[in-house]
């Protein structure tokens, strides 16, 4: 393929850039740019236009992406050409027309088929590539089949894929390795199998450790119960051994029991001795006191005689009782004598009430005597009381006189107003015959409607008035821009150049008769022949012009037209409007005249009907208010009557004392309001005195009776004590005090002679109980026994000690029974107890058959009973151990389970990572043996056709590429030119200098593309900028190199530097094989 | 109305296939699903107040001895009893195999019909008849539905069968037998097991023929909701089989098309999408989904050099969609190359076409295998594979093989992508 015709319509920087590239002749195609001119973009737009924009938009910064669009013309092997635009969107492939869709396969069939990629390998060449070629063939070491790989097929990237190749496959497994992924995968799956299988258990096992739980349980059922029965014989023994001592013990009590004495009597006493025990204490005291009580008895005795001596000069103590009076008597003595002071009180308090009351009424009497006489005020109070149910008159006087003085002020000021068209009196005003409010409203409508009216048409013609005006100024506006032409006067010129038509056909028609008649008309005819066509000429041309102007001048002919009209429209409308007016002025007159007609009456000359509406409203008031004004006089001359009445009624009853002529009725009726009240309270005051006076009379007769009766008490009483003090032996007189004292002297030695009587009674007591205790004694000691001797006053309490002595023996012994008996009786329950349903007797006879070696026995069993315990201990950990581990294995814990899953995890894992490493191994064979096959076909040409790029390369300095083949593999070596100092010389990869290994890989590169383009066809190569770092002569022999396989292709070189231009020129045929271009 | 429960290829403990550990992955559901599955069917049937479970075989793998594994089962038939539901079991091929079916201590409410011969269990309350057979070998060639003692005409007869009837695909051919022979029985409901895809083999109402499908799925080949039936039976013994899923993880297996990708970042996107479609419609369940790349794509090569970053991607995009109900199982590359076509017409002489070359004749070439079986990675690799892998490994023997055409492949694309990365 060949490119004739690149263009970069719209794309990077570049609008309508244009490159013919010579017809698409073969040889170098260099295309120059300053660095920004776009060099970098050109060369991406070249790989777009021939491949496709890719998605992302790219050298967009001038023109959006939506916008960029290439085009080309290119030619194949079979000279077919093909003109195609490149463009962004869907079906990016156009014809030349921009437009009509291009099969991509078209243009692929051009490239021959070759994608970008496979382009940029094979015919892209850059300064990058060339010094990563470099370095590839020195890191392959010279390796022939790398480097001819590496530069034939385009790809540098050769020893850093193998390596990454390597590192991927070593990440993931090493034969010997540990830590690669699938080594340690590896490990850990095996691992984990192994805890899968610790933490597995198998169905053997289960049973097995089930089996032995139940052979375990079993067992230690049996042991159980035999331990049971063992245990239940021990306790047998131990119950033998425990009743073996209580059999003995109750022997040994019932023997005790029948050795003890039999029971005494006196224990059948007890009660007795404990109460003379009880009462010897008391006996023995009384018995002391005794001489103390003999001796009180005489020392009263001896005082009462001394005492009866004395008061009643007698010594006889035994007839003392004589002395004692009669019970009634003495108490009626004592009566009087308590009664006499109060007597005596009684009738002193009743003297004294006597006089006070006296002195009481007396004191009332004078008060009584002092009274003044009383007035008679009725008639007064009846006045009075009618005056005020009458309410305050004067007050009420007043409201009316203000409320009428108001009304007054009002007629006042609406008479006022009345006088605008009235001067009568208040009376005559009222009188007054006034027409309706509705008559006065209907003419108040008429005058309004009749004044609109002429509003209406006075404004009409004000309007009219203005629009002629406007007229009028409009036309003469029109008029001073220049005459206006009118319909009239091009008819009258037309008219007027009838004249000379008409002339000229005359004169044609019949010259004489024209003749004559010119001459006829005083002028001379040849002249006014000769002026005809003239004249008609003028009238044609006036006619002309002035039909013309009509019509050039159409619109201000229209205009003035319009005016003209609008102003006679106006005017005519005008005079109508005049008319009217006049006609309305009639109409005005007449409903004047007929509105004063309607106040005639009433001798009124009106004003207009809305003043004369507001007159008769104040007219209305003025009739409405009389009514009131009327009413208020009434009521005050009335009111005004009942007060001098009232004040004269009054002034007459009151008299002359206290008033005065001038006094209002209230303060009149003040005066006889406190006159009244006066008169009420002095009656009052003399009935409440009386009243007084009666009860005091009646309190002073009660007095006087009470002091009668106390007196009458008093004598009586004298009657009574004289009787009562005779009997006593004593004077009459005598005062009661007096017969007190005697009384109480013979209650005394009365008193006296009765306690010496007590006294001898309790003597004679304490001698009956000492008697009756001794006899008490005596009978118990009678009773216990034959009796030695009878106790005595003396020897009772030796006696009872003896007595108490024997009865606390007697005790003891009893007690002592009673213990042997309680345990007796407890030893037996509990012996019956073990005996169980056995009797005793032959419970105890069973055990004392055991007795004989008991202990030996039980010991044995308790040995036996040991061991028995250790063993079923012994089973029981055994079964709870197999227990737990059943319950345990019960939990169906999921280790193993877990494991597992675990496992299956890593093999999963496994079965990633196993296919990674075996396929990156094939893939490295792979690579291996494409690189070998690559070399084997392609060596022979390849190197003698790089030998002689790398000659002109490095200008002669090497002559060609030889092969070194050694069992390490092929290697390349460079053979050196021979010169005079030595010769030829074959150079390791290793040898050569890095500017030299780039030119060798440059050599082999475009070897490698000939042989392409020799196999193949041509096809364009982009070569960009590898010449930067040559030096000139190594840049001019690149260039000629260029040239060279430009004769097989076009080779486009893309450039930023001007230098190599020149170079490329100096050193190339431009024209023929050069061919440069700008941007 | 009459309920049970028909259950069967419970597979206990039986591990997730092909899902290797990654960070983040929700470990513990995965982990518990298998037991928390049987859990669920327990619990269902309790809450159902079924009359009784049908478990038609397979009750754990054949190869797993682990007795932990059986007690479990026999906790959660415990829980039954305890809600007084008999469970009627027969036992299939896996159980045959393992010693530990026939060995548990299983509470009394559990009934195993024996191996011998076909024997009945009759239910009075509710008028029910079943029948059933478990079987000694882990391989019957017989078709031992013949052999079901005839239906009980007054009663509703219920076989339990574990078969894989006229073949099914992925399941060994066990106790055949055609859907034909069963319905000549009269019996009005066959629980069958052994198939784990669910599938109706009859819906009449009054016939119904029935695979439950295991109750968890366990590897990719698994996928969709797995369960249980409750069959609701009339008074005139119509019936109704209801589904209930069980299952704790669901497999999914989600194609991407990646016609349209252009880059990873795209395809991520797209990938992300699809998870989240997919995530929704797995009942809130965990959802373990294969990741399928399909279409004709110009990342192709990439994805078969960078496999394992692709993967990680997107796993970790799963992370990103829901971290706790999103495990991706594996990257499953069935894209093809752009250039395929292309590369026909090349001229054949740049790297990639060389290699392509190389390629092509290297496919038949039993030198290359050789060479690279007796290279000492391949040999040391191959002798420590376990046992798990050396199907694959033994495959990899033939030149012919899938396996080794596969990795050519790769190898290809791994180098292709090598000569891009170079060339970019």
């Amino acid at each position: 393929m060949r490119i004739i015709r690149l263009v970069f319509r719209y794309y990077g920087p570049f609008k309508e850039q244009k490159f013919d590239l010579n017809n698409g002749a073969k040889g170098l195609h260099v295309f120059y740019g300053p660095n920004e001119a776009g060099k970098s973009t050109a060369l991406r737009g070249l790989k777009h236009l021939l491949f496709g924009f890719p998605r992302q938009a790219v050298d967009d910064f001038v023109f959006d992406a939506r916008y960029q669009a290439l085009e080309a013309v290119i030619c194949n092997g079979r000279q077919e050409r093909l003109h195609f635009v490149r463009v962004r969107g869907r079906n990016q492939l156009r014809q030349a027309d921009g437009k009509t869709p291009l099969d991509d396969d078209v243009l692929r069939d051009f490239l021959h088929g070759l994608t970008e990629e496979q382009f940029d390998m094979l015919f892209g060449l850059d300064h990058a590539q060339l010094v990563q070629g470099g370095h590839e063939i020195a890191e392959g070491e010279g390796d022939l089949g790398r480097a001819l790989f590496t530069a034939g097929a385009g790809f540098s990237g050769l020893n850093a894929l193998q390596a990454e190749l390597e590192e991927r496959r070593g990440e993931l497994f090493k034969p010997q390795g540990r830590n690669p992924r699938i080594n340690a995968l590896l490990a850990e799956i095996s691992e984990t199998r192994d805890r899968e299988q610790e933490a597995m258990l198998d169905i053997d096992r289960y049973r097995q450790v089930e089996r032995s739980y139940r052979r375990a349980r079993k067992q230690l059922n049996r042991l159980e119960e035999q331990r049971r029965n063992l245990q239940k014989d021990i306790s047998r023994l131990t119950g033998y051994e425990a009743s073996l001592s209580q059999i003995r013990r109750r022997e040994q009590v019932l023997e005790e029991l029948t050795r003890l004495p039999d029971r005494d009597g006196i224990l059948d006493e007890e009660q007795t001795i404990h109460d003379l025990r009880q009462s010897l204490g008391a006996v023995q005291k009384a018995l002391k006191d005794q001489a103390n009580l003999r001796r009180d008895s005489e020392a009263r005795k001896t005082l009462a005689r001394e005492l009866l001596r004395q008061h009643f000069q007698r010594s006889d103590l035994e007839k003392a009782a004589e002395l004692q009076p009669d019970p009634t008597l003495r108490q009626k003595i004592l009566d009087l004598a308590q009664r006499y002071q109060a007597c005596c009180q009684q009738e002193e308090q009743a003297r004294q009430a006597v006089l006070r009351c006296e002195s009481e009424l007396k004191g009332l009497e004078e008060r009584l005597a002092q009274l003044p006489p009383g007035a008679d005020v009725a008639t007064l109070r009846q006045v009075y009381e009618a005056v005020v149910s009458r309410g305050p008159m004067e007050e009420r006087l007043a409201e009316v006189q203000v409320e009428k003085q108001k009304v007054l002020q009002q007629v006042q000021t609406l008479l006022n107003r009345l006088a605008v068209c009235f001067q009568g009196s208040l009376e005559e005003a009222v009188q007054l015959v006034v027409p309706s409010r509705a008559t006065v409203e209907q003419y108040m409508q008429q005058f309004q409607a009749l004044a609109e009216e002429r509003r209406g048409l006075t404004r009409e013609m004000e309007e009219q008035r203005a629009r002629e005006a406007q007229a009028e100024q409009a036309i003469r506006t029109l008029e001073t821009s220049g005459a206006i032409p009118t319909e009239e006067a091009l008819e009258a010129a037309r008219l007027r150049r009838q004249r000379p038509v008409r002339q000229i056909s005359r004169a044609l028609r019949d010259p004489d008769r024209f003749a004559s008649r010119v001459q006829a008309a005083g002028k001379d005819p040849q002249l006014v022949r000769q002026q005809l066509p003239a004249r008609l000429h003028r009238a044609i041309a006036l006619c002309d012009d002035l039909a013309d102007r009509l019509r050039r001048e159409a619109d201000r002919v229209a205009q003035r037209e319009r005016n003209v009209q609008d102003q006679q429209a106006a005017r005519q409308k005008l005079e109508l409007l005049q008319k009217q007016l006049d006609d309305l002025a009639t109409r005005q007159t007449a409903r004047q005249t007929a509105w004063e007609g309607e106040w005639s009456k009433s001798g009124i000359t009106p004003k207009s009907p809305s003043e004369m509406l507001t007159w008769l409203q104040h007219h209305e008031q003025l009739v409405n208010l009389m009514p009131d004004l009327r009413a208020d006089c009434h009521r005050e001359d009335e009111l005004k009557g009942d007060i001098a009445s009232c004040r004269t009624r009054l002034t007459k009853l009151l008299g002359p004392d206290g008033t005065e002529s001038n006094q209002t009725l209230k303060e009149l009726t003040l005066i006889a309001q406190k006159r009244i009240e006066q008169a009420e309270r002095q009656v009052k005051d003399k009935e409440l005195l009386e009243q007084q006076r009666e009860d005091s009379r009646r309190r002073l007769t009660e007095a006087r009776q009470t002091a009668d009766s106390a007196s009458k008490k008093l004598h009586q009483w004298l009657e009574e004590w004289r009787a009562a003090v005779s009997g006593l032996g004593l004077d009459q007189n005598a005062p009661p005090r007096l017969a007190q004292q005697r009384l109480e002297q013979i209650d005394r030695i009365l008193g006296l002679q009765r306690e010496a009587q007590n006294l001898d009674e309790r003597i004679a007591s304490i001698d009956r109980d000492r008697d009756d205790f001794l006899g008490r004694l005596n009978a118990t000691l009678q009773r216990l026994g034959p009796a030695t001797a009878r106790a005595t006053a003396e020897t009772m309490t030796a006696e009872l000690d003896r007595l108490q002595a024997r009865l606390t023996r007697a005790r003891d012994t009893e007690t002592k029974r009673n213990q042997l008996v309680q345990e007796q009786t407890r030893l037996t329950e509990e012996l019956e107890q073990q005996a169980g349903t056995r009797s005793l007797e032959d419970y105890c006879q069973e055990v004392l058959a055991h007795a004989d070696g008991l202990k030996p026995r039980l010991q044995e069993m308790h040995e036996e009973l040991d061991k028995l315990n250790k063993e079923i201990s012994q089973l029981n950990k055994k079964v709870g151990a197999r227990y737990r581990q059943l319950r345990e294995w019960q939990q169906a814990s999921d280790t193993a389970a877990q494991q597992r899953q675990q496992r299956e995890a890593m093999l999963a894992e496994l079965t990633e990572d196993v296919p990674e490493y075996l396929a990156l191994t094939i893939a490295q064979t792979v690579l291996k043996k494409a690189v070998e096959r690559y070399r084997q076909s392609n060596q022979s040409t390849l190197l003698d056709l790089a030998g002689n790029y790398f000659a002109e390369l490095t200008c002669k300095s090497f002559c060609r590429l030889e092969v070194d083949d050694s069992d390490e593999g092929t290697r390349l070596l460079a053979v050196r030119t021979a010169s005079e100092q030595h010769e030829e010389e074959f150079l390791t990869v290793e040898q050569l200098s890095d500017g030299t290994r780039d030119q060798l890989f440059l050599a082999l590169r475009l070897a490698g593309i000939e042989q392409h383009l020799a196999r193949h066809g041509p096809m364009p190569v982009i070569v960009d900028d590898i010449l930067i770092n040559f030096d000139d002569d190594r840049a001019a022999a690149t260039l000629r190199c260029l040239g060279q396989l430009g004769k097989k292709t076009q080779i486009l070189l893309f450039t930023h530097h001007r230098h190599l231009v020149k170079l490329a020129s100096q050193n190339l045929q431009e024209g023929q094989n050069l061919f440069c271009y700008n941007f | 109305m009459l309920r049970f429960l028909h259950a069967a290829d419970i597979h206990l403990d039986s591990p997730l296939l092909g899902l290797d550990r990654y960070d983040g992955m929700p470990v513990k559901t995965l982990r518990q699903a298998g037991r928390k599955a049987l859990e669920n069917l327990v619990n269902l049937a309790i809450r159902k107040r079924v009359r009784f479970a049908i478990l038609a075989g397979d009750l754990f793998d054949g190869d797993w001895p682990d007795v932990n594994t059986g007690l479990f089962f026999v906790a959660q038939m415990a829980r039954l009893q305890e809600h007084n539901i008999p469970v009627f079991v027969i036992s299939g091929n896996h159980d045959a195999a393992n010693r530990m079916t026939r060995s548990l201590p299983y509470p009394k409410n559990v009934h195993m019909f024996p191996s011998d011969r076909p024997t009945s269990v009759k239910l009075d309350d509710v008028a029910v008849a079943l029948h059933g057979q478990s079987y000694p070998q882990s391989v019957v060639n017989d078709n031992v539905a013949r052999n079901y003692p005839p239906a009980d005409p007054g009663l509703l007869n219920i076989g339990l069968l574990h078969t894989g009837l006229d073949g099914r695909e992925g399941h060994a051919r066990y106790a055949p037998c055609t859907p034909d022979d069963l319905l000549r029985s009269r019996y009005q409901y066959w629980a069958l097991g052994h198939v784990h895809q669910r599938e109706s083999v009859s819906r009449n109402p009054r016939t119904l023929i029935e695979f439950p499908g295991n109750i968890q799925g366990r590897h990719v080949r698994e996928l969709g909701p797995k369960g249980c039936l409750i069959v609701h039976v009339d008074s005139d013994r119509t019936m109704k089989s209801e589904f209930h899923p069980l299952d704790v993880c669901r497999w999914a297996r989600i194609e991407v098309d990646c016609k349209e990708v252009t880059s990873s970042g795209e395809l991520r996107d797209l990938v992300k999408q699809h998870l989240e479609d997919a995530l929704d419609e797995a009942e809130g369940r965990l959802l373990v989904a294969r990741i399928v790349l399909t279409g004709t794509c110009p990342l192709h090569d990439d994805f078969h050099a960078h496999r394992r970053h692709y993967r990680d991607d997107f796993r970790a995009a799963a992370l990103d969609v829901d971290a706790n109900r999103l495990a991706i199982e594996k990257l499953e590359i069935r894209t093809k190359a752009t250039q395929d076509d292309d590369q026909t017409q090349t001229l054949g002489e740049d790297a990639r076409s060389i290699i392509r070359q190389e390629v092509e004749m290297l496919r038949k070439d039993n030198d290359l295998l050789q060479e690279l079986l007796t290279d000492e990675g391949w040999e040391r690799l191959f002798r420590s594979l376990p046992r798990e892998l050396r199907d694959y490994s033994d495959r990899l023997q033939d030149i012919g093989s899938e396996e080794f055409q596969t990795l050519l492949e790769r190898a290809e694309a791994i180098l292709n992508c090598g000569v891009s990365d170079e060339q970019d």
